[in-house]
């Protein structure tokens, strides 16, 4: 046994203590409460995701003519195709899910404060990934409803002035939603997607580590716990909890398929998925530019939240703007999605 | 950190300065250009508009004053038939591109991704469109109908 130790030390010659250290990170004991493990879901998530978009690439032909045709195979033919598409999907809603509660945490304990504004940027940008990663991964069915998100999605981006033709051209790989559009979407959330996803996630989490976790405000308690094996330890309980629920509702809910894509003809009562109703809700209210625009200043106003944060504080201290204006847009866009999931 | 913030401040020649200088300029603008090239890759050939006359059914199969939608390889297109003439309007929303329905009871066309709504004539009448539905030129030659669309001959590249 030494011998082997020592072959392995003598040709990785790192030292162990060095690889514990930071393993040991030590907590803040508010840590231990179960909604500040809501960072580390994501993370599991995109896990999960990965290791079955993997095996989803087995069967799925990225070709308008073959691309629902295949995913009909793996949902209804294949062996534990169902399973596979249905975690991958559940999954997918529950990231999404799991951002959001992750996110309006680090908004409510204001610990996107300085020095640790650009871990909110950070994370925002991680947000935006995971909206474009479910965008393009259900236009990859090719359904209606995949075809007709395409179509509207991208001719979104053309409204940008200036840059808007060429984005959508690139987008498209064409003036036309075409076969071209496919392979790139397949190719944006198989390839560039992921890796742009785990790049931010390990600067999300290496600024994190950096600053340490931020404190609690009003929390006198100093006492802490380490990373490993304690937190971890909660964080795979949170995942076996998690993959304990995604499997019970595709065994419930096992994912169908809706009607193939017919380029000439839009479904009456075409909606998008659940977390774009905001966004639908808004596109239906007001005319194209103020759609866009309102839009592209709420993005806007996420991504600068921290700094905003900052200039209200200067503005009028102790007034807790803050507050106001982000329960204001917090309720305004849970309204825009109830009002939508319930009127149409 | 200590011996990188010491040759920090050691003062440079002027020809060590000139010799990073023109490396890394160069490093840029042979990254930069090969980039912009790789970009170049990713956009698209568009070919330029070309109209051609594509046949789109004879005229009686247009109801008298009404509306028929007819799906081309190049578009679909509402025909519509008037008292004295035949014309032809792009069935495209121009909100965000989804394919309107003739609806005959409110005699409007109604988008059914955002709820904008079009008169007979392609105007706007109520929701998000910002401008009427694209008309398109109509041919009659013996009770055909041709419209002048934008050809589709486009290889995938």
């Amino acid at each position: 046994m030494n011998r082997a130790t020592r072959w392995v030390e003598e040709r990785i010659p790192v030292d162990p203590e060095s690889l514990r250290k930071p393993l040991r990170e030590p907590l803040p004991v508010h840590m231990k409460t179960w909604i500040f493990c809501l960072g580390g879901t994501p993370a599991i998530l995109f896990c999960v995701l990965v290791a079955t978009g993997i095996l989803l690439t087995f069967y799925y032909v990225p070709s308008p003519t073959l691309a629902y045709a295949s995913v009909s195979n793996i949902t209804f033919k294949v062996r534990m195709g169902w399973l596979v598409r249905g975690i991958h999907r559940g999954a997918s809603q529950l990231m999404i899910v799991a951002v959001l509660l992750h996110m309006i945490r680090v908004f409510f304990t204001r610990a996107y404060r300085k020095p640790r504004e650009l871990n909110w940027v950070l994370g925002v940008a991680l947000f935006m990934i995971t909206l474009t990663f479910a965008f393009t991964g259900y236009s990859l069915v090719y359904d209606q409803l995949s075809y007709w998100a395409t179509i509207v999605g991208t001719n979104m981006i053309a409204v940008l002035p200036v840059i808007g033709k060429p984005l959508l051209y690139m987008l498209r790989g064409g003036p036309n939603v075409n076969p071209n559009t496919l392979s790139r979407f397949y190719d944006f959330h198989i390839v560039v997607l992921p890796a742009m996803m785990a790049l931010f996630i390990v600067a999300h989490l290496g600024l994190v580590r950096l600053h340490s976790v931020a404190p609690l405000p009003d929390d006198p308690r100093r006492e802490t716990y380490p990373f490993f094996p304690d937190h971890v330890l909660r964080e795979a309980i949170v995942g076996l909890l998690l993959l304990i629920g995604l499997l019970n509702y595709v065994m419930f809910f096992p994912p169908t398929i809706g009607a193939l894509a017919t380029p000439g003809i839009t479904p009456g009562h075409i909606r998008p998925e659940w977390y774009f109703f905001p966004t639908y809700r808004w596109l239906k209210m007001t005319s194209l530019a103020v759609g866009i625009g309102g839009s592209i200043v709420y993005v806007t106003g996420l991504f600068l939240w921290p700094f905003i944060d900052a200039m209200l504080e200067r503005i009028a201290p102790r007034r807790n703007l803050w507050l106001i204006i982000g329960t204001a847009f917090y309720m305004m866009t849970i309204v825009f999605m109830v009002w939508e999931a319930i009127v149409g | 950190m200590e011996a990188l913030s010491q040759t920090a401040t050691v003062p440079r020649s002027r020809r060590e300065f000139m010799a990073n200088m023109i490396l890394g300029v160069g490093t840029t603008l042979g990254l930069g250009s090969l980039a912009f090239r790789f970009l170049e890759y990713l956009y698209p050939v568009v070919l330029p508009i070309k109209l051609v006359e594509i046949p789109a059914g004879n005229v009686n199969e247009i109801p008298p004053n009404g509306v028929r939608l007819v799906h081309l390889p190049e578009g679909p297109v509402m025909l519509e038939k008037t008292d004295n003439e035949v014309r032809a309007l792009s069935a495209i929303c121009t909100h965000l591109g989804c394919i309107i329905a003739w609806h005959p009871k409110a005699k409007e066309f109604i988008c059914p991704c955002h709820g904008g709504r079009y008169d007979f004539n392609g105007n706007v009448v109520f929701g998000p469109p910002p401008r009427p539905l694209e008309k398109i030129q109509v041919k009659l030659r013996d009770g055909q109908v041709f419209v002048l669309m934008q050809s589709i001959k486009e290889e995938k590249v």
